[in-house]
This record gives C-alpha cells, structure tokens and sequence, in this order.
C-alpha cells in the first residue's frame, strides 16, 4: 500500500495493517477450504479442526482493531487514507464473520458424518467452492484495490443466493419424503445457509474495496440506478 | 412430566436473583470492574508511570518559582533514552518552564527559582560545579522560530564543534558540517550553496539547519520548544520524519501545543495543567485511553 507520506512511519502502519487484514482474509480462506474438505471426505478430525483454529481469526480481528483505533487517534487520517483504516475496520469484522460461518459449516459436518446422504451435497459444495473463489477475488481486489475486481465479485454473490433458494426448496422436498432423515437435512441446511451468509459478507468486503477508491457507497449507487 | 416448583420457591425473587447473581452475575461484575474509571479532577498526583528503566535523566521533586509565582509543582518524571516524550498541556500549564530546566536554559532569568533534582546520566545538572555551557551542549535546543545564526550555512553548523573544541582541523569540521547536514535531512538541498547566509533558507530549512546545528555537538538530549509552530503542513511533515529518525541516537522531548503532533512524533507523552504533572503514559493510551480526567478533557476538547 505504498502511500509515500512523508512521514515514513505512517506508511510503515498502512502497511501493517494491510498485511494483517491480508493474513486473516488467506486464514479465513484456508478455514473455508477445510471445512469443505471435511464435508466431501467426511472427515471430523478435519472438522474439529476448523472450529478449534477460529478463535486464531479472533485473535487477529482485535489486532486489526485495536492498530485501527491507534491510527485513528494518532495519525489523523484524512481522504483516502480514512477510508483505508475505516474500511480496514469493517474489512476486519466481515472476515471474522466468515471465518464463523466456516466454524459453524465445520459443527454441521461432525452432526452430518454419522449419516449417508447424497444428493443435495453436491450443490452445497459447488456453493462453497464458489464462495472460497470469492473471497480469494475480493481479497485480491483489496490488496490492489482493484475496484472493477470488486465488483465482479459483487455480482458473483447472485450465483450464490440462486443456488441457495434451489438448495432450499430441494431440502424441503427431501424433509417431506425422508422425514427419518429430518436431522441430517437441517444440518445440510445450516451449511448451505452458512455459505449464503459468507457470500453477504464477501459482497460487503468488495463494497469496502470501491469505497476505498471511490469515496462512495457502491450498493446505493447500485439501488439509484434501479431506480 | 416436569415437576412443578412449590409456589414459595417459584416466586421468591430473592432467592432466584441470589441464585443467579452466584452463578453468572460475579465473574461479569469482576469482569466489569476491571474496565476502567477516570481519575477525578481534584486529584493533583501524578498518575502513570514517571520512573522507566535506564533513563537519561532523571527529575525529583521539582519545583520552579518566577517570584512568587509557583510554575512547576512537585514534578517528577525520567525521560528515556532513544525516545520522544511529548510534554502537552494549555498554555501556562508549565510544560515549556519545566522543558527549559532540561538545560537551565531558566538560569537567565533573574526572578526564576528552582528546587528539587534533576540529573543528566546521574550527575546532577544543578550541582554548583557544572558549567552551563557544555551542559547546553550536551542537552541541546530547538526553538519555536527558526533562528540561524546571521553567518553562512556552514558556520552555523561549524560554529559549536570549534568552540566546544570537537574538531582538530578543516577536513575534521567539513565532516562534521556534512554528517550534521545529512542526519537533519537537509544535505541535499544545501550541499552546493554552504557559503550563502543561513538566513536565506525557507522556514522549513532554517529549522533543520538549526536542528543540524544542534546534532554538530554531539549532544545526548534535544529539547524542542514547539519546532513546527512557525511551519506549513509540508515543511512539519519533515520535521516530524526527521524527529522519528533522530530517536535512534538522540533523546528528545518536545513541547507542543498541537497533540495531534504530541501524538505522531513521540512514545510517551506528559500532561501539565497549572504546574502539575497529571498523567505521563505511552502515547498511545494517553490518546485512546487516558486515565485521568483533566486528560481526557484536554485532548477531547472539553476543557474549562
């Protein structure tokens, strides 16, 4: 995030807190990846995993945090280096959401092993693939505050609620027809619900990446022109 | 099928909250108490830690009078080495009387008193036996207004390296010149026009020559007295580069009105209010979260 200030040490800060937020976005990435993983080789030590490394995502959401409010209050951002440590700030806590979905798809995956179940699973993974691809995207765009990048990524979420509300109506169909099953169908739709969500906060994060660029809100840009 | 509590133990508010207040509410409560609570106004002892380790210098107990006037109370504070620490504080709070005890930079005025310790790498600086002028040499100064001796640019940094006997001849003082010049980051812009008079340089420059003056003598402390007070945005903005810079081999203390500088350029920073010393903290929690009230209004523009 070179910036060229002046003052060297402010850049050194920026791009501290660029790195962090990159290492949480590439942790986030790896917790997501696991807890697919878990889900297609139904693998529980996997799971356990997942859900035992979140509090690691904590850990660096209160690092960002709390270099955030240090720069805040000593370097006096202003322009675009606001928008970079207040969105840093937002960045921070749309990635540990994340990384909590990825834990809860990892509680789902130990309640859903002891069962066999076919059919929707592939759906749910191409859902989760397809989030993982996002938040590589995004926190790519981030990094280079590509804002056309943002945007794409934007637009992916779409994918994702269409498969989610197929997703849906199918669980219910099976729930209806397998009702002996009805457990492991809840849990597949906490998974698919939890992708649903991951892809909301994905979708904040690339809106994060235009206004660091733009200075505007790009989903009331977006509201005004449907208009 | 669940039993139904006896009526007397389902509405007995009290035994319930006490119930619950054993099991969830304490470790809350504790946790609660540890939050913080603001020191009150009335009280005028200094919070925070005064005392570090391997100091620089070290002051006990200071007190100055101008007359009658009681400018300094019962300060105490050690400033480290290889550190900033920003001394803030309204106007007339004390900050710049206690700044000019640094190097008795007070001795030059007739009604000025002052008592208590204060020691530079344990040797008292009050001591009878000390002679200002090496003193003001070793703990150095910075001023408001750029003040560059009426000579060239190079005499104003050769002048105090010849007095002070630091150099054997030419080639030892062109050195001294260049490596003051260059550590002040204002070598590049002078190098070829050291004959011309000091006080042709920009505000900006004037300043690093006068802090390049100050580095010529080796010095182990800077004191600044408001340094960017008389400079646009751009010419502080390299000021404040410089002063993160000369950290590794100096000690400094600055007195600024502005905090927003206090918070950039230093690692501790020191509260005055009416002679007092309230709060001395790493800068960084003094300006997120100090722990005194005078503090907190004062950098959050509540004050009086």
């Amino acid at each position: 995030m070179a910036k060229d200030h002046i003052v060297r040490s402010y850049d050194q800060e920026l791009d501290l807190l660029q790195a962090k937020l990159l290492e949480m976005g590439q942790f986030a990435e790896e917790q997501l990846r696991k807890a697919l993983e878990a889900l297609v080789s139904r693998d529980n030590r996997l799971a356990v995993n997942v859900i035992s490394s979140d509090s690691k995502v904590n850990k660096l959401q209160s690092e960002v945090d709390r270099l955030t409010v240090r720069m805040l209050a000593m370097r006096q951002p202003m322009a675009l280096d606001l928008r970079h440590i207040i969105s840093a700030l937002r960045i921070g806590v749309e990635l540990e959401r994340v990384a909590d979905y990825a834990a809860n798809i990892g509680k789902s995956v130990i309640d859903l092993n002891h069962v066999s179940l076919e059919e929707p699973v592939e759906q749910i993974i191409r859902m989760a693939e397809l989030t993982q691809k996002m938040l590589n995207e995004v926190m790519h765009a981030y990094r280079k505050v590509n804002v056309s990048q943002a945007i794409a990524v934007w637009k992916q979420d779409e994918e994702v609620n269409k498969i989610y509300a197929n997703l849906l109506s199918q669980l219910r169909l099976y729930m209806k027809e397998d009702a002996d099953n009805i457990n492991s169908y809840t849990s597949l739709i906490f998974v698919s619900r939890s992708c649903e969500r991951i892809g909301d906060h994905i979708k904040n994060i690339a809106e994060c990446v235009y206004y660091i660029e733009k200075g505007q809100e790009y989903a009331a840009l977006v509201a005004a022109d449907e208009c | 099928m669940e039993t139904v509590p006896q009526k007397n133990e389902f509405f007995d508010e009290s035994v319930r909250t006490v119930e619950t207040s054993n099991k969830e509410d304490k470790p809350l409560q504790k946790t609660m108490e540890k939050g913080r609570t603001l020191v009150p106004r009335e009280n005028r002892q200094t919070v925070g830690e005064i005392a570090i380790d391997n100091p620089r210098m070290t002051c006990r107990d200071v007190n100055v009078y101008y007359g009658e006037k009681h400018a300094i109370k019962n300060v105490s504070l050690d400033i480290g080495r290889n550190e900033v620490i920003a001394m803030i504080g309204p106007s007339g709070c004390g900050k710049s009387t206690f700044l000019r005890c640094l190097n008795r930079m007070n001795d030059t005025i007739d009604s000025c008193r002052v008592t208590g310790n204060i020691a530079l790498d344990g040797v008292d600086i009050y001591d009878k036996n000390i002679d200002v002028v090496p003193l003001r040499a070793q703990v150095g100064m910075v001023f408001q207004k750029p003040n560059p001796f009426p000579k060239s640019i190079y005499e104003n940094i050769g002048y105090g390296p010849r007095i002070h006997g630091l150099c054997q001849n030419k080639a030892e003082l062109d050195e001294i010149v260049e490596k003051s010049l260059i550590r002040a980051g204002l070598w590049a812009e002078v190098k070829d026009i050291l004959e011309h008079p000091g006080t042709g340089l920009s505000g900006g420059q004037q300043q690093r020559l006068c802090i390049a003056r100050t580095i010529a003598v080796s010095p182990e402390v800077i004191l600044m007295d408001e340094p960017c007070s008389a400079l646009d945005p751009i010419a502080t903005a390299v000021i404040e580069d410089l002063i993160d810079e000369l950290r590794e081999q100096f000690t400094i203390a600055i007195v600024t009105h502005s905090m927003q500088q206090a918070s950039r350029v230093s690692q501790r920073t020191a509260y005055f209010h009416l002679g007092d010393l309230i709060e001395v903290g790493p800068t960084a929690q003094i300006f997120t979260n100090p722990s005194h009230q005078l503090t907190e209004d004062y950098i959050t523009g509540r004050f009086g």
